[in-house]
């Protein structure tokens, strides 16, 4: 290990390098999803799922969206799995090539028949696992998208009735206090 | 530090140094690490147990904080770490340079859980790690201990495998119980390629030394998937096993030849290397065309062992080599529970085998003299 050391000491600038590429990679990230959320079309589509957890990053809803699209990942044919396919938002559609521009769409692939475009999950904290869970299993549940303008989607907000799930919870607690 | 000093004592005594060469001996010990591998065990230990920790706070998911505050947070305490690791490098204290790296990276890892908790990014757990293994891969190079690049190295390669198996971009028209055979099989030959590769570049060197470590082990992993494949007639196919096997050959053969004009090992023992590797490569064929003859499988898995254990031994290694013979053994034993239906044909087999074994050592004893010069051979 140590014949490493005279080259580091050689290239003064380089641990400082080192040490700062994984922080502006990580900024970068940061950076990419806040313009997708923020620059994205709006598009609210109806869920239906259940709660599993993730060691890395906790608790998290993942779902079924309900795009609500005649033949759904059907013209994949079973050889060409995994292969890429777009569901547009307006008239409800999809399609195995990249719909026309100005056209707002949702770019994913198509795995065993469902349609996954990255976009099916939804973090929340682990005291309210329990209640979302089953409130999203009634199919009560929406997920507000950012829809880029190349068919990425970013999550935005989880709906319970129409309303912020936060909001909703608050709404509940309440309840149960009167 | 104990056993040296004992040892010393004895070489003065026996007049073989003075004690003037035994304080320099001493002293230079000292200076290498301090507290030795059992520090930079409890090191590795409690840096991994707080990067755990670290992951489960973030994991917990706190509702009552603002995200901006939380990635605020995360990025203070990032060049927090980044800077203890820059002043610890620049002071050359290694102890503590581990630690803020092995922090640093762990740290890292914790923060792209944050920020996929953030922004609800639903990608795959193996595609956020490849990520981390990318943008941490520079900072890595700055260790200079063998765990942090051993640690990377580890996970890298669980995520790109992976990767493979589930994007099928490995063998993809096979099953997929012999697509993780082969792609098992022909690991230790990438993590060889790499290791070689990057063992040129003085930079890298510690990351290559890491895919060396685990290009044995994956070759362990290698040895003992094939075996049981062969052993309990795992394989659904034994006509796509030949396909397997001719594909893992095909990989195999390169990069043998590649490790043998690039390889830093010196000539002689890569010889024992590069006999380990062909007898790998050359047994897949001749066990797919006779499935019928499971001991195969065992007889490639004990000749396997055995060289490692010669190459263990000339390594000086000897833990490693008295695994590696408690194995050798092992498998003699499964031989033999493995053949209840016909008992006194492995009872022939395993006396068999074990005149071999004794026939090794008598050979050994008698051309003892003959032996150590080979072996001095080797290691030259």
């Amino acid at each position: 290990m140590d014949n490493g050391a005279g080259a580091m000491k050689k290239l003064s600038l380089w641990p400082v390098i080192a040490v700062i590429i994984p922080l502006l990679a990580l900024a970068g990230l940061v950076v990419e999803k806040e313009r997708r959320m923020t620059q994205g079309e709006e598009v609210v589509l109806p869920i239906v799922g259940f709660d599993p957890r993730d060691l890395l990053s906790g608790h998290y809803l993942i779902y079924q969206i309900q795009y609500n699209v005649k033949n759904l990942c059907k013209k994949i044919s079973k050889q060409s799995e995994n292969k890429i396919g777009y569901v547009v938002i307006n008239p409800p559609e999809f399609q195995t090539w990249e719909p026309t521009i100005g056209q707002v769409f949702i770019k994913g692939e198509c795995k065993n028949g469902n349609f996954k475009a990255g976009i099916e999950r939804f973090y929340i904290p682990q005291e309210h696992a329990k209640i979302l869970d089953e409130v999203i299993r009634g199919k009560q549940g929406k997920i507000v998208l950012s829809v880029f303008y190349d068919g990425r989607a970013q999550v935005k907000d989880l709906l319970i009735n129409d309303k912020s799930w936060s909001i909703f919870l608050e709404e509940q607690k309440n309840e149960m206090l009167e | 530090m104990r056993k040296l000093d004992n040892m010393l004592n004895d070489w003065v005594k026996l007049g073989l140094i003075d004690p003037d060469q035994k304080n320099a001996i001493v002293k230079f010990e000292a200076s290498r690490l301090v507290g030795g591998w059992m520090q930079y065990s409890f090191i590795a230990l409690g840096t991994t147990v707080i990067g755990i920790g670290v992951i489960a706070v973030v994991a917990a998911n706190w509702m009552q904080i603002a995200d901006y505050i939380k990635l605020v947070v995360d990025f203070l305490l990032l060049l927090g770490l980044g800077v203890g690791v820059l002043y610890f490098y620049r002071r050359e204290n290694i102890p503590l340079l581990e630690t803020f790296l092995a922090l640093f990276i762990l740290f890292c890892m914790a923060s792209i859980g944050l920020i996929s908790q953030i922004y609800h990014t639903g990608g795959r757990l193996e595609d956020a790690l490849i990520f981390w293994a990318v943008i941490t891969l520079p900072v890595v190079t700055l260790s200079r201990h063998h765990f942090i690049p051993f640690l990377w190295v580890a996970i890298f390669f669980s995520a790109v495998v992976v990767r493979i198996v589930e994007q099928k971009l490995f063998f993809p028209n096979i099953s997929e119980e012999n697509r993780w055979l082969a792609l098992l099989m022909v690991l230790p030959f990438f993590a060889a390629l790499l290791s070689t590769a990057l063992a040129k570049n003085k930079l890298l060197a510690p990351i290559g030394l890491g895919f060396r470590r685990w290009s044995f082990i994956s070759g362990g992993v290698g040895v003992f998937v094939f075996d049981v494949t062969i052993n309990f007639n795992f394989s659904s196919s034994y006509r796509q096993l030949t396909e397997v096997f001719g594909l893992v050959s095909l990989i195999g053969l390169p990069v043998i030849a590649l490790v043998w004009w690039f390889s830093p090992l010196v000539k002689k023992r890569k010889k024992i290397v590069l006999a380990i590797m062909m007898l790998y490569l050359g047994t897949l064929p001749i066990a797919s065309q006779l499935p019928q003859f499971e001991i195969i499988g065992a007889i490639f898995t004990i000749i396997i062992l055995t060289l490692s254990a010669v190459y263990a031994g000339l390594a000086d290694n000897q833990r490693l080599l008295t695994l590696l013979m408690l194995l050798v053994g092992l498998r003699f034993l499964a031989v033999y529970f493995e053949a209840l239906g016909g008992l006194a044909l492995s009872g022939i087999g395993l006396i068999v085998s074990g005149g071999i074994i004794l026939g090794g050592v008598y050979l050994w004893n008698k051309n003892k003299s003959l032996f150590q010069k080979w072996i001095m051979g080797l290691e030259q």
